[in-house]
């Protein structure tokens, strides 16, 4: 039967099955895209440096489960008592970090991260750390 | 005695309709504002575009982002850019939606409340959007990264994700409020009462039925 042909009523089925798929298709694409969350592991002998214009926090955790750089800056601020503040970002369910230490992102400085002195290319509670990580977390024009 | 739904005779004024349209696009967006690049404003820029035309092309899109940036801001749920950003970046996004609307009036007189003319504006609104999204990720590149080549592939590179829900929000969305707003256009607000149905041809009824489901 052509499309011509077909009854309203059955034009609008096919619409709406058209947009359900077209719906749940992107929505499996992005969930593949995102990933899955890290899960927790125990990691040995990290340390997480912050450095601020004018300031710098630093942390050696012998061992803890926070696997994660997002995690790990989350237990050094507990540790030296300051804040961070971050927003969860929808479409990527990732973390993105707002300030650290009263220091917001903003004209043209923000917040970001290195492991091992390489530039963090996925939201910080994505990147996974090992033992003996060297994890940086500075105030800065963005480098790419 | 059956209750049937009815609809006004009253039409809908232009200025009332275009109203309407700031309302449900700049309350979407402030509700939907945690969900980035789920919103309503594509699509009501889209039906303004498509049903209202004239200074409405750039009335509907420019109050309701203009209402809703500072319900977001003064809400506090925008995301910390600084000042020259945020004004670069908003100067991008307006643009875009301004475009979107633009695109609309090419389907002025053309759109009836029929599946045909849904999913006509359905797939306008999908490439507006990727046109939108392209052009912003341009801004974002502009205000946010370094004019390096590596800067542009690294926004581009962030874009697919969002493009991604931005798609699903236009799926959604513009069948939904766009069939809303085109039924509004063509019949007036739709009102329940109890009266006697008059006897109406098969396919009136059903065009009908399928405006209402």
């Amino acid at each position: 039967m052509k499309l011509k042909e077909m009854r309203e009523r059955n034009k609008a089925i096919l619409f709406g099955i058209v947009i359900v798929v077209g719906v749940f298709g992107l929505a499996y694409l992005g969930n593949l895209i995102t990933g899955e969350p890290v899960l927790r592991s125990e990691v040995k002998n990290v340390h997480i440096s912050i450095v601020g214009d004018n300031w710098a926090i630093d942390c050696t955790m012998e061992t803890t489960m926070n696997n994660t750089v997002y995690r790990l800056l989350g237990e050094c601020s507990e540790v030296h008592g300051f804040e961070v503040k971050s927003t969860i970002w929808q479409p990527y369910d990732a973390v993105f970090v707002d300030s650290i230490n009263d220091v917001e992102n903003g004209d043209g400085k923000w917040w970001q991260y290195y492991v091992n002195g390489k530039y963090g290319e996925v939201s910080s509670d994505r990147k996974e750390i090992s033992d003996n990580d060297f994890v940086e977390w500075i105030y800065e024009v963005p480098r790419i | 005695m059956r209750m049937i739904p009815s609809v006004k005779t009253k039409d809908f004024n232009k200025m009332g309709f275009a109203l309407a349209l700031i309302l449900v696009g700049a309350i979407g967006r402030v509700l939907l504002s945690n969900y980035a690049n789920f919103e309503t404003v594509l699509v009501v820029s889209l039906v303004a575009g498509t049903l209202l035309g004239k200074i409405y092309v750039l009335i509907v899109p420019i109050v309701t982002m203009a209402i809703s940036d500072a319900a977001i801001y003064l809400l506090g749920l925008g995301l910390g850019f600084g000042i020259g950003a945020l004004i670069g970046i908003t100067v991008f996004t307006w643009t875009g939606f301004l475009f979107v609307s633009f695109m609309g009036t090419r389907l002025k007189g053309k759109v009836i409340c029929v599946t045909k003319s849904i999913a006509l504006v359905t797939g306008v609104g999908i490439v507006a959007t990727l046109i939108y999204d392209v052009w912003t990720t341009i801004g974002f590149w502009y205000f946010l990264y370094p004019h390096t080549l590596g800067g542009l592939s690294w926004a581009f590179g962030q874009l697919t994700p969002f493009a991604i829900y931005h798609l699903m929000s236009s799926l959604i969305f513009i069948p939904l409020i766009g069939t809303i707003f085109i039924y509004v256009h063509e019949h007036g607000i739709p009102s329940l009462h109890i009266s006697p149905i008059a006897k109406k041809s098969d396919d009136d009824q059903e065009a009908r039925e399928v405006c209402l489901a």
